[in-house]
């Protein structure tokens, strides 16, 4: 075993663990904690294959932005009843179930590559990435993805619109709780 | 850069994290005898000269100390989010070169002049832990965005309504000031062309610090880099006056909460190694670093020096402010953000774009920055006042409505 | 040990790829852990500390007062909102920085074709941002209260 399969089996095991724990925990904050290591390792695995923009901006979009937000709303509701979610027998038996299936199925179709993709030729850094974004093809006449960065924006609106709704929500006098008021 | 040697690496580590912890440990000091100094007092004197051994005795103090872990807290995220905090906060100087450097090659466009650019490359040396990587800054960002979870880990496990109140408001507004921090140094990349901060460097000491093109981008940098910190003015989530010591209340002092500080502290030495490089030059003074020769061990010296001095001096600047501006309210922490600093960087993105894209000259970049900061500083001048009137108004007519109901 | 190879991209030849160049980094971060795991491990020794744990000492400090409740509250809808109004701006950050890259930095003889295309697209992504920033302050987001 070399000293990059060691790496890589340490990178591995730990989402893998972390991905396990957010199942088996009860509490959601812990749940959420556990995702959070187990995007980390995900993260490790990209710079690992040298694509270090894209595991940069794991870092920075899903563990900095999203679980931010997956954690701010464990906490909005924490009071109520999902504080601690217990599972019960039926649920374990059919989420294990289902799990198990969608494992085996990429178990059977990571294993049916015929050759494995390559890691030792580059991963293209962070201005060629740029290039290729914007629509600069690598060579003339190839593919370029020009309107997906303008979908990007659009759908960057669209959220912001639904943040909208969600202010106007937030305005309505309907505070049960005025003591978590903590402006 | 040579390729990877285990002895030189060994070296750069050890010296970095003794170069951290020293300052840091000082840098407390420093900040009790600048806070004496500003109020009239004479700060610690007791332990060694000027109280040049205080440090010392305050760790050793933190390292015997009863470590008390209350019974309501979630002891695992309870242990964790000192060791979260801290390792974040210094991870993210890996990339930082902290003395002279050299930029990694260019692409090059055949293979035989590829080869002798990577030649090159390999016989010179760069300061920094891990130097040219092509991500450069956005490492410290990734790194940096995993800085929050030290505090709302900290400020959950510790069940306590100071500690939740302090982490969520440090959170939010940490979140916040990195949109204001991320948008400012895209104008700098724009120019400079690259992510890695050695290139910057480089880019600066051949055509000028960024300071002098791009004032306004190093003002929005250095007032969201003192919202990351939780620095005053910006210190809401450990404003001692409410909330005692933030999203800290529950921690005893020991050293858990000792690496709690230490993470601060080391939060300030990192930005204010960013301030220099991205914005003053690094290493550069405008040629004066050549005096002493362009390589030797003189050169070397005072390019350490030259970095160095800024450094400091912008760590000092941390202090003073720290006892010259009163604290924000929280309303207008976040609504500095959202309302002020982010349509600011967008304006001075689209002008360092127009100015890019027209090959205008750089200073014309300096021209449209001033114009901006005056046209921000006129616009919230003009709604402050009218907010001012509307209050006036319905003062008055609160008044009236009393008057007549008497 | 040889210089990588290189690899063609847009803006010319490049070095591959290596593991090996990020070993510093790896051995920093295993030294970091090391040492925060260390340190606070140090906090346990027992024989190092007094330790006398009393009831008062492990309640939640409130300043003094005896807690009222449950720390564990819920919180203002507000702050979701940001974190939501953080995620838009972060990944329209993320797709700048690579073009504040490329734009105008590489060589290569792609600018002369595509130099404007780049410039107005840019543009238009930025126009876009900028309507939605303004259609949200019209409707109150960033208003804190």
């Amino acid at each position: 075993m070399t000293f990059h399969d060691a790496l890589f089996l340490i990178l591995a095991t730990a989402s893998a663990v972390s991905a396990l724990g957010v199942v088996v925990s009860s509490s959601i904050i812990r749940s959420a904690i556990w995702l959070l290591f187990m995007l980390m390792g995900v993260s490790g695995l990209y710079f690992f294959l040298g694509a270090e923009f894209l595991g940069a901006a794991q870092l920075i979009v899903y563990v900095g932005g999203t679980m931010v937000l997956v954690v701010f709303g464990g906490m909005l509701t924490t009071r109520g009843p999902f504080d601690h979610v217990p599972v019960g027998l039926v649920g374990w038996v059919l989420g294990g179930g289902l799990s198990l299936a969608l494992f085996a199925l990429l178990v059977q179709a990571s294993l049916s590559f015929v050759s494995h993709p390559r890691t030792d030729t580059a991963l293209p850094g962070t201005g060629p990435l740029g290039l290729t974004l914007l629509g600069v093809p690598e060579t003339p006449g190839q593919t370029a993805y020009l309107l997906p960065f303008e979908i990007v924006s659009i759908h960057l609106l669209v959220v912001l619109i639904a943040a909208a709704y969600l202010a106007r929500a937030k305005r309505r006098p309907t505070s049960t709780h005025p003591e978590a008021d903590h402006g | 850069m040579p390729e990877f040697n285990l002895i030189y690496t060994a070296l750069m580590i050890g010296g970095v994290i003794a170069f951290v912890m020293g300052t840091v440990a000082y840098l407390i000091l420093a900040e009790r005898k600048v806070a004496a100094w500003v109020q009239d007092r004479l700060g610690p004197n007791r332990v060694g000269p000027w109280g040049l051994l205080q440090p010392i005795a305050d760790g050793g103090k933190m390292f015997l100390k009863e470590d008390v872990i209350p019974s309501h807290v979630d002891k695992v995220f309870f242990i964790l989010a000192p060791i979260v905090a801290f390792s974040t906060a210094l991870l993210s100087i890996a990339v930082v070169p902290i003395g002279p450097s050299t930029p990694p090659p260019a692409p090059q466009a055949t293979v035989a002049e590829y080869e002798a650019a990577q030649a090159a490359y390999q016989e010179t040396f760069t300061f920094a832990i891990q130097p040219g990587l092509d991500i450069g800054i956005l490492y410290i960002f990734a790194i940096g965005s995993l800085a929050v979870y030290g505090v709302i880990l900290a400020g959950w496990s510790a069940n306590n309504k100071y500690s939740l109140i302090g982490s969520m408001r440090s959170s939010a507004q940490i979140i916040s000031y990195e949109i204001p921090l991320g948008m400012a140094i895209v104008g700098v990349l724009l120019f400079a062309g690259s992510l890695n901060l050695e290139t910057i460097t480089d880019w600066q000491s051949q055509h000028g610090w960024f300071i002098l093109f791009q004032p306004l981008a190093f003002l929005l940098f250095i007032t969201s880099v003192y919202a990351e910190t939780n620095r005053l003015p910006f210190d809401l989530p450990e404003a001692e006056q409410e909330l005692v010591g933030g999203y800290h209340t529950e921690y005893s002092n020991s050293m858990k909460l000792g690496l709690m500080l230490l993470a601060e502290y080391a939060h300030m030495i990192t930005t204010s190694f960013l301030m220099s490089i991205l914005f003053f030059g690094g290493w550069s003074l405008f040629g004066l670093e050549n005096i002493a020769g362009e390589t030797g061990i003189g050169a070397l010296l005072l390019r350490f020096g030259i970095l160095g001095a800024k450094v400091f001096g912008f760590v000092f600047l941390f202090l003073l402010v720290r006892w010259t501006i009163p604290r924000f309210r929280f309303d207008q922490l976040i609504g500095l953000a959202w309302k002020v600093m982010i349509p600011l960087a967008i304006l001075h993105l689209l002008a360092a774009l127009l100015v890019r894209h027209f090959e205008l000259p750089y200073f014309a970049l300096t021209a449209l920055s001033v114009l901006l900061f005056f046209i921000a500083g006129a616009a919230s001048v003009r709604t402050s006042s009218a907010q001012k009137t509307r209050r006036k108004q319905a003062r008055s007519a609160t008044r009236e409505h009393a008057t007549v109901g008497a | 040990m040889t210089t990588p190879p290189p690899v063609l991209t847009p803006a010319g030849l490049e070095p591959a790829f290596d593991l090996a160049t990020y070993y510093p980094m790896l051995i920093f971060a295993a030294v970091i852990l090391s040492m925060a795991c260390g340190i606070v491990a140090a906090t346990h020794i027992p024989f190092l500390k007094p330790r006398n744990p009393t009831k008062t000492k492990q309640m939640p400090y409130e300043s003094g007062m005896d807690p009222i409740g449950s720390a564990r509250m819920q919180f203002d809808v507000k702050f979701y909102l940001i974190a939501i109004l953080f995620l838009v701006f972060d990944v329209e950050l993320l797709f700048l920085y690579p073009w504040a890259v490329s734009a105008y930095n590489t060589t290569g003889g792609w600018q002369s074709r595509y130099g404007d295309l780049v410039f107005l697209e840019i543009l238009a992504f930025m126009v876009t941002l900028t309507l939605a920033y303004l259609y949200a302050w019209r409707k109150g987001v960033f208003q804190w209260r």
